[in-house]
């Protein structure tokens, strides 16, 4: 094991294997190209090259992977229109928009 | 691109829209135009009949337009327009989280649609911002169950306490374990993959993760997503299980890889 620890703690295996934290990308930018890759897996694209980074830390993340879970299992379900629309829908408070310079 | 092709993408891009009511379409031939090349880039990777590429090109061609409206001139009826369809299809998906408690969905829609407008900058993907945007009202779901439970036990209140609808226990079983125990420039300058540098190491390695772990779909699980690189929706349709099981399945296998000896003598040779 100490040499598991040693020598091998960037391949995604062990750090899996050690409970390590990925340490190539963070949570935050991992949730910033989430939506793109939930939407890449249910269009068949996530194969792609340009997930890798977000697969490991999916694969070594907790909170990430159950955010991704939930989104992944809504996006199935509206992709083979299993979520249904509302009957009615209350309307929303626009005020908001009437406000100025409230962006970050 | 055959005109045939062509013809089924203006169909599709416009049955598309009209189904989910999305209305900020200002030049539809430019937008059939647009969901045409879209379709024809994904085509040699989507493994998905082509009607279901259109739809997929359509939501990704109509996510850029809505991103565009939302950010648009303050004020503006378009930018209403564009946060009212955002609102609806808030809504919907924060009545499934709440397990269809209009209450719930109506406080968590509106606070997901401020969120939104404040964080418009974050989104990285337009062609992905229906799916950002409903990130967001997922946790704006889970934060509210989790403030009404710290709230009923600072209280000491004996009320059952509402929780998020998680992904349902159904969803999680499907499929049997054998086992019997219960980025743009990140990604540019991202190292080459942490495969086994030789076939030999690779069959190794495999070989005893295969030792190790009695059960098959364990085994398969492993082998996919660390040594084939695969994504969890991969393995799962190829075990014919859900996304939610591929991780039951990895947790269990890891723990079982753990005290296995020969797997971490294994990965220490290939080492």
């Amino acid at each position: 094991m100490a040499n598991l620890y040693r020598r091998g703690y960037h391949i995604l295996l062990v750090r899996a294997i050690l409970n390590l934290p990925d340490d190539r990308l963070d949570c935050i930018t991992c949730q910033a190209w989430l939506p793109g890759y939930v939407d890449a897996e249910v269009a068949g694209t996530a194969a792609l090259d340009r997930y890798r980074p977000l697969r490991r830390h999916l694969l070594l993340c907790p909170v990430c992977s159950e955010l991704y879970l939930n989104m992944l299992h809504m996006a199935m379900l509206e992709d083979q229109g299993k979520i249904s629309p509302p009957t009615a829908c209350p309307d929303p408070d626009l005020s908001f928009l009437a406000s100025e310079g409230f962006h970050e | 691109m055959s005109e045939e092709i062509r013809a089924q993408c203006e169909q599709g891009a416009r049955r598309t829209l009209a189904q989910r009511g999305w209305t900020l379409v200002q030049d539809e031939r430019a937008f059939a135009a647009e969901v045409e090349a879209e379709t024809q880039a994904r085509l040699p990777y989507a493994r998905r009949p082509l009607e279901k590429v259109i739809e997929d090109a359509t939501i990704n061609r109509y996510g850029h337009i809505w991103y565009a409206a939302c950010r648009g001139e303050q004020g503006s009826e378009r930018q209403r327009v564009a946060f009212i369809e955002l609102h609806r299809y808030l809504y919907t998906a924060a009545l499934y989280c709440a397990g269809y408690d209009p209450q719930i969905a109506e406080e968590n829609a509106q606070a997901a649609l401020i969120n939104v407008w404040q964080h418009l900058e974050q989104v990285r993907d337009p062609g992905s911002f229906a799916r950002w945007a409903q990130m967001i009202v997922i946790n704006e779901v889970k934060a509210a169950y989790r403030r009404e439970k710290d709230r009923a036990q600072t209280a000491g209140d004996d009320i059952p306490i509402r929780r998020f609808r998680e992904v349902p226990v159904s969803a999680l079983m499907r499929g049997d374990d054998d086992d019997d125990d219960p980025l743009a420039s990140a990604q540019a300058s991202y190292p080459p993959p942490d495969l086994p540098t030789t076939d030999e190491a690779r069959a190794h390695v495999e070989a005893a993760i295969r030792r190790c772990l009695r059960s098959r779909q364990q085994q398969a699980v492993i082998i996919g997503l660390f040594l084939e690189e695969r994504s969890v929706k991969q393995v799962a349709d190829q075990l014919a299980i859900t996304p939610q099981f591929v991780y039951v399945l990895k947790a269990r296998a890891l723990k079982r890889l753990r005290a296995c000896v020969e797997f971490l003598e294994a990965l220490e040779e290939w080492m």
